[in-house]
């Protein structure tokens, strides 16, 4: 279990993570969304214990993470941009992690060299942007950690491999309990892969919810009218947290079942209505927009 | 809770950091390697090539191997020397690698991140750089020392002298680098705080130690001279080998700092200005203090505004300001934070200002100050360039003894009619002092100013306890002056005096077991050395006196002339002077020189190098006194040494008598 409470880091005059508290349970993968800056990059380089808290604590299990050689062993981290020596091979790096991590698995080194399509003894920086990541996540998973912190883990993966790495994510989850969080703006894709999202703002979290409860949370609701009621507002009385018209038909998005803001909405006798769930990337931008963070505050 | 690893796991982890370094860093490792391999091949390929040349008998083509000891030791000086500064070269390069993981972003996630200490992991990277930069370069000292011992030349103590001297040089090199590294964020930053503190902390102490010796006249010191203080943040000195306790606690407290600190250092820092701000605020104050000081001293040796000490002021802000701002910039990449980092700079201009006016107008009257005979227990002068003690000891040291020769007031008047002209002479010369910073800059010791017999310790001890000690050279340009009135006929007469000839002279003072050789001549001048000259000297004579036989000679003679010299009470040292004085008459006396070789050297304590009072050099090696009718035990002993005749001439079939041959001679 990692607990992070009250945590705070300030760079000068830049407040990047303001009184953060959140618990991520053993065994779950947590999706870090959120605006440019927000301090997501920031919250998981303090949960590796590269940046020290100004204040507030992080523990994994009960222990502080930072400098604690220990607790580090269990835990992997891979940055937005991993950093390799000019003649850095995946088996010259993998010399360093083996003696390092006391999990290292040499069986699941061979494994994830043979799964991931690239060389182990080609210098990684002549590697592209991609193969680099699978070099980086060949070494993580190799150090078998309990804990993985990836930052924009999908940057510059192909499909195929984005699949492959999300499989063996699940996998690894699934039978060894491993805890994930990742950060990332790759919303369709931590859709697949994440079971809970926390949605941070200003280095401040504005939500975290169960990603399956959050889908049903929100509604994307198309209706058309014949002729459109002349009312001030016509979905008064209705949880809608953006709107948009186009002619007689509107397209609203609402928080809450169809069971809740369905009969409302026949009342209204529309022409035409549908109802359906929300990704997460219309969700972000709804959440997002309701903290002030839309392209029309931006404009 | 922190789980702790054990030591063990804490070393194998350690271990581990050292190999990744190793591999790292094995391009320039190699290229060290062969360079070297190179360099000692080419070295000893002409070594033997000459040497095998030179040691080869013409005619017999026979191999003298003793010549060929020479190539060897050549070759080994010379790829010792050659290995030590290619060993500098890349120490450099080792170092700005391995710490580079504090000063790049992506790195510090790297390394943040693993399953290591900081401490642990700083720690492992030090030992790498002391590792990389050591290991090899002693490898390669063994394969010369296995060369030239296979050659028939073993180390030379001179070889081995080099490598304590990289060993020193190195581990406080890096371990200050180390330091500086988890201060700056930026490598340039790191190495040009290294460079620029190397070089200006040396020349700001040259600066303070020009300044205090040109305004304090008079003062027997030399400033930093000789201590550790010259060079106390240069750690490249460290390669010279001296002052290696010193060096050994610096790189301690380097080390204790930078271990401290790592932890606490913020990773963010990386490829940031810095992460602690005590090199930049030091290297800003070092430069532009020299710069400050450079203008000073020239605009006030000027006199630009009609009053020194304005046009040092002047000087010293025209300067410092622009010197500041742009080691600001170079080292912020802007002006950031520059407003604040202005009152460390105005609190540095105001202590030089203040120093600067108190030397300036020297408010406690150092210079002008002669005790007042009312106050006066005891005074003493001592004529550097005709005293034993000269060598053996600091003229601090000579004038504490002096301070106690004279208690009768018209020596100590003499003493202060000496003085009084000094200090008159000085405050008519009409002299501004800032023209004499450079000169007192760079004045290392004072080895000629003793040989020119021209230097005076002068000594008061006061009835309150306090003893006040001056030193005046007239290598010092007031001297020069036509209109200089120094009065010295009362030094004269005390340096004439049997007092001072007891007190100082090597005659009387020389340990026996000091005196090489002693010479008994018709001559009152020193023929020791001279081609031209016959006589005594006692001393070993190959075949026929042994060293322990002339020793035991030499003691006896001494021991007799210093008891006749006792008993004659006073009257030797008139005679001397008498004969001295008027050599004409001298033929048919008999005068004893003695050479002497110092022994018991003080070297200067742990307090006297850190202030560092002036180290006397070692000049004079040569004394004489005379032999007067009266000194019945000298003769005795030299007739019963075989040096006179039963009638007290110089016996010319003594074992000891030599005839130089005369090169007009035929």
């Amino acid at each position: 279990m990692i607990e992070i409470n009250n945590l705070t880091k300030r760079f000068e005059k830049v407040m990047a993570v303001d009184r953060l508290s959140l618990r991520v349970p053993d065994g779950s993968v947590l999706g870090l969304v959120g605006s440019n800056g927000s301090g997501k990059s920031t919250l998981l380089r303090m949960l590796a214990g590269v940046f020290r808290a100004d204040s507030g604590s992080i523990t994994v299990n009960g222990r502080e993470l930072f400098d604690d050689a220990a607790a580090k062993g269990e835990c992997f981290f891979i940055p937005d941009f991993p950093f390799f020596y000019n003649n850095s091979t995946i088996e010259n790096t993998a010399v360093l992690y083996r003696e390092l991590y006391p999990n290292w698995s040499d069986d699941a080194y061979v494994r994830y060299c043979s799964v991931f399509p690239i060389g182990t003894k080609d210098k990684i920086i002549n590697m592209s942007k991609g193969m680099q990541r699978q070099a980086a996540l060949i070494l993580a998973l190799s150090t078998r950690p309990q804990y993985l912190f990836l930052d924009e883990i999908f940057d510059g993966l192909d499909p195929v491999v984005r699949h492959l790495l999300k499989r063996i994510l699940i996998e690894h989850v699934a039978e060894h309990r491993m805890t994930v969080i990742i950060a990332s703006h790759n919303l369709r894709e931590l859709e697949d892969l994440c079971d809970r999202i926390c949605l941070m703002h200003r280095g401040r979290v504005l939500m975290e919810r169960d990603l399956d409860s959050l889908r049903m949370e929100f509604r994307k609701v198309q209706v058309a009218f014949r002729e459109v009621p002349n009312m001030p507002n016509i979905f008064a009385g209705i949880p809608v947290v953006s709107a948009w018209r186009n002619g007689n038909v509107f397209n609203v998005t609402i928080r809450g079942t169809e069971e809740e803001f369905m009969p409302r909405l026949n009342a209204l006798n529309p022409a035409y209505i549908s109802a359906m769930p929300l990704t997460l990337e219309e969700i972000f931008i709804s959440e997002m927009g309701a903290a002030g963070y839309d392209t029309n505050t931006i404009l | 809770m922190t789980q702790t690893l054990s030591f063990r796991d804490r070393l194998r982890k350690g271990f581990t950091v050292f190999k990744w370094d190793l591999r790292n860093c094995s391009g320039a490792l190699l290229i060290f390697a062969i360079l070297a391999t190179v360099f000692s091949a080419i070295v000893l390929t002409l070594s033997l090539t000459f040497g095998i040349a030179n040691a080869t008998e013409e005619y017999t083509q026979a191999l003298d191997f003793e010549k060929l000891k020479d190539a060897v030791m050549a070759f080994q000086l010379i790829t010792t020397y050659g290995i030590f500064y290619l060993n500098a070269v890349f120490t450099i390069i080792y170092t700005i690698r391995i710490y580079s993981y504090l000063h790049n972003k992506r790195k510090a996630d790297m390394y943040g991140a693993l399953p290591i200490g900081r401490r642990t992991f700083f720690i492992a990277k030090t030992v790498s750089a002391y590792l990389l930069s050591v290991v090899p370069t002693l490898f390669f000292f063994g394969i010369i020392a296995v060369i030239s011992l296979c050659l028939g030349q073993p180390l030379l103590l001179e070889t081995a002298g080099v490598f304590v001297q990289l060993l020193i040089g190195a581990i406080a090199s890096i371990s200050f680098y180390a330091l500086l590294s988890i201060c700056c964020g930026t490598t340039v930053n790191a190495v040009l705080a290294f460079v620029a503190v190397n070089f200006a902390y040396p020349i700001a102490a040259l600066f303070i130690k020009g300044t205090i010796r040109a305004f304090f006249y008079g003062m027997p010191t030399n400033l930093y001279n000789n201590s550790f203080i010259m060079k106390a943040l240069n750690p490249l000195a460290a390669y010279e080998g001296s002052n290696i306790l010193y060096w050994l606690i610096f790189t301690a407290s380097c080390l204790a700092l930078a271990v401290w600190l790592v932890k606490k250092r913020p990773a963010e820092c990386a490829q940031n200005s810095f992460a602690y701000y005590l090199p930049a605020y030091l290297v800003k104050l070092l430069v532009s203090f020299i710069i400050g000081m450079f203008l000073g001293t020239v605009f006030g040796g000027l006199d630009v505004f009609g009053f020194p000490l304005i046009g040092f002021i002047f000087g010293f802000t025209l300067g410092s300001v622009p010197a500041y701002l742009i080691a600001h910039i170079i080292f912020y990449r802007g002006l950031n934070r520059f407003p604040r980092t202005l009152i460390a700079f105005g609190a540095m201009s105001a202590a030089v200002f203040a120093a600067i006016a108190f030397c300036f107008f020297d408010f406690v009257g150092y210079t002008a100050f002669v005790p007042v005979l009312q106050d006066v227990k005891s005074a003493g002068v001592v004529e550097l360039g005709d005293c034993y003690y000269t060598g053996k000891t600091s003229v601090w040291n000579i004038a504490q003894m002096a301070a106690d020769d004279y208690t009768d007031a018209e020596n100590i008047k003499r003493v202060q009619d000496y003085h009084r002209s000094v200090v008159a002479n000085y405050r008519t010369g009409d002299d501004n002092r800032f023209t004499r910073v450079w000169e007192n800059m760079f004045l290392s010791g004072i080895t000629s100013e003793l040989f020119s017999d021209d230097s005076y310790a002068v000594a008061y001890k006061l009835n309150n306890g306090h003893t006040v000690i001056r030193y005046y050279s007239e290598r010092d340009s007031l001297f020069d002056s036509y209109s200089s009135s120094v009065d010295y006929s009362g030094v004269d007469e005390i340096v004439a005096s049997d007092t001072y000839y007891r007190n100082y002279s090597a005659l009387l003072n020389a340990q026996t077991d000091e005196i090489t050789s002693i010479a008994v001549s018709n001559k009152s001048y020193n023929d020791f050395g001279s081609s031209y000259s016959e006589g005594i000297h006692i001393e070993e004579v190959e075949g026929k006196v042994s060293e322990a036989q002339a020793a035991s000679d030499r003691r006896k003679v001494m021991e007799a002339y210093r008891r006749d010299y006792d008993r004659l009470d006073g009257r030797m040292s008139g005679y001397l002077e008498e004969k001295t004085t008027n050599p004409s008459s001298a033929d048919n006396d008999l005068y004893l020189h003695i050479r002497y070789t110092l022994t018991d050297v003080d070297t200067g304590s742990f307090l006297m190098n850190l202030f560092g009072s002036i180290i006397t050099q070692y000049d004079k090696d040569t004394d004489m006194g005379v032999i007067s009718p009266d000194c019945t035990e000298t003769i005795q002993a030299l007739q019963d040494v075989g040096v006179l005749d039963k009638d007290g001439k110089i016996d010319q079939n003594s074992v000891y008598y030599f005839k130089a041959k005369n090169i007009y001679e035929k």
